[in-house]
């Protein structure tokens, strides 16, 4: 008798509980923030003092160049880098991942009358600022970043 | 009645490298846990009743498979921190221990003081970049190598389940970025045109087909400005959506290339074991790297 009352309470358990969602914990999958078009990512790195991550892209000569298949800078090239908040990875406690997209910088080398020149602009994305760049610091950041293995 | 209780016996092997863990760590594997996935399985008297005896046998077996704690020293110490994080992932996602099982063995379940405890002893396992000479020297090498090679490589590799590499990938959109302290990698996760449809309609559980996910991993190394860098690169992993070819792993298709060399990795049998850990994000389609809004 107790067995059979046990199989009993045990399927009308198993039913219950199969109607039961196992998260009510609603997901907010983010869009992709950012259009790369038809550059190519050049490499990435992360900052934990700022709670970033970036993503530099380059197009074909900016990759050669960062890739040191060219050693000098040629007209035409143009690299963003696209910097993003990091936040806790959702569903892997043991990593963080991108967040909000912040901000994007954008170097043009463009020739004119004084030389190659490299243009630098920002746009911001996010609520928050980062104090006021140093643009040449930042031309001289980004230029110097070396391209990642990508096979 | 006697037939009802003639139940299918569950040997215990022998314990034969036990994990070594802060004792309330352990407490916790112990009652949450070593019923299915260690050698010291112990029965209650309904588990021995048929119908449910079998399935308790065909779980365990499958639970000792993946997880053994009874046998954790047979595990690389790399494996043994990668299925520390696992276990908790698995048990934050509500996965494990099964709904299944804490129906019939409430004591089981894990509460959030004690996913508290797991979460601060992970935190002792955290692996910090560094960037002593000799890593960034390896790195540049490496990628020296690579160049050189890159102009003759000519052959495109394809996994034993006959997912190729897509050297195309380096033109499709970046889904996220990821850096994991649980390893010392990060990543750069890629979307094929279909997958990148996929996220923009919301149209993710499930994938359609044709979606692939590529996702490709380095060492990290920390330079001295506080950024940390791709440094060595690890491999490249591929998540191929077709519902037919692989209907036994809910239709995602798994490979990985190691080294420059892109190397195809694992058997038959051991890619498709990646499905059991994607099994903890059900509600993303399977897919762990999506950015989320807070």
């Amino acid at each position: 008798m107790k067995t059979y009352l046990f199989y009993l309470l045990t399927g009308l358990v198993l039913i219950s509980n199969g109607c039961t969602p196992v998260s009510n914990k609603s997901i907010t999958i983010r869009g992709l923030e950012f259009n790369s078009g038809k550059l190519k990512v050049v490499t990435a790195y992360v900052n934990e003092k700022f709670n970033i991550m970036s993503t530099l892209y380059g197009n074909e000569p900016a990759v050669k160049y960062s890739s040191k298949e060219k050693p000098q800078h040629v007209a035409g090239e143009v690299f963003k880098l696209v910097t993003f908040e990091q936040q806790d990875h959702e569903f892997w406690y043991g990593s963080k991942i991108n967040g909000a997209l912040l901000w994007v910088e954008t170097i043009h080398t463009e020739q004119r009358k004084e030389g190659l020149i490299p243009v630098y602009t920002i746009k911001y994305y996010g609520k928050s600022k980062p104090d006021q760049l140093d643009k040449n610091a930042r031309i001289k950041f980004i230029l110097e970043q070396k391209a990642s293995l990508f096979p | 009645m006697v037939a009802l209780t003639n139940c299918q016996p569950v040997s215990n092997p022998p314990v034969t490298g036990e994990i070594q863990v802060p004792s309330k760590v352990k407490q916790i594997f112990e009652r949450a846990c070593y019923n299915c996935h260690s050698n010291e399985t112990q029965l209650q008297w309904f588990d021995k009743l048929p119908i449910i005896s079998s399935v308790i046998a065909r779980d365990i077996k499958e639970a000792r498979k993946h997880v053994n704690f009874s046998t954790w020293n047979s595990l690389s110490p790399s494996d043994q921190k990668g299925t520390l994080w696992e276990i908790y992932t698995m048990v934050n996602a509500g996965k494990m221990p099964l709904k299944s099982y804490t129906v019939l063995h409430p004591s089981a379940k894990v509460s959030v003081a004690e996913l508290s405890i797991l979460k601060s002893y992970l935190q002792t396992l955290k692996v910090r970049p560094v960037a002593d000479s000799s890593r960034i020297n390896s790195a540049n090498i490496q990628y020296l190598q690579w160049q050189k090679k890159r102009v003759v490589q000519n052959k495109v590799p394809v996994s034993v389940n006959g997912i190729k590499h897509m050297p195309e990938y380096r033109n499709w959109q970046v889904m996220s970025t990821t850096s994991r302290f649980d390893n010392g990698t990060m990543r750069v996760m890629y979307v094929n045109p279909i997958a990148a449809q996929a996220i923009k309609d919301k149209n993710i559980n499930p994938w359609p087909e044709g979606a692939v996910i590529v996702k490709v991993v380095w060492e990290k190394l920390e330079d001295k400005q506080g950024n940390i860098h791709p440094g060595k690169f690890i491999n490249i992993q591929y998540m191929v959506r077709d519902k037919e070819k692989f209907s036994d792993t809910e239709g995602w298709g798994f490979a990985r290339f190691e080294t420059p060399e892109l190397r195809p990795y694992g058997t038959l049998a051991s890619l498709k074991k990646c499905i059991a850990c994607h099994q903890a994000v059900k509600p993303t389609g399977f897919v762990f790297d999506l950015p989320t809004k807070n």
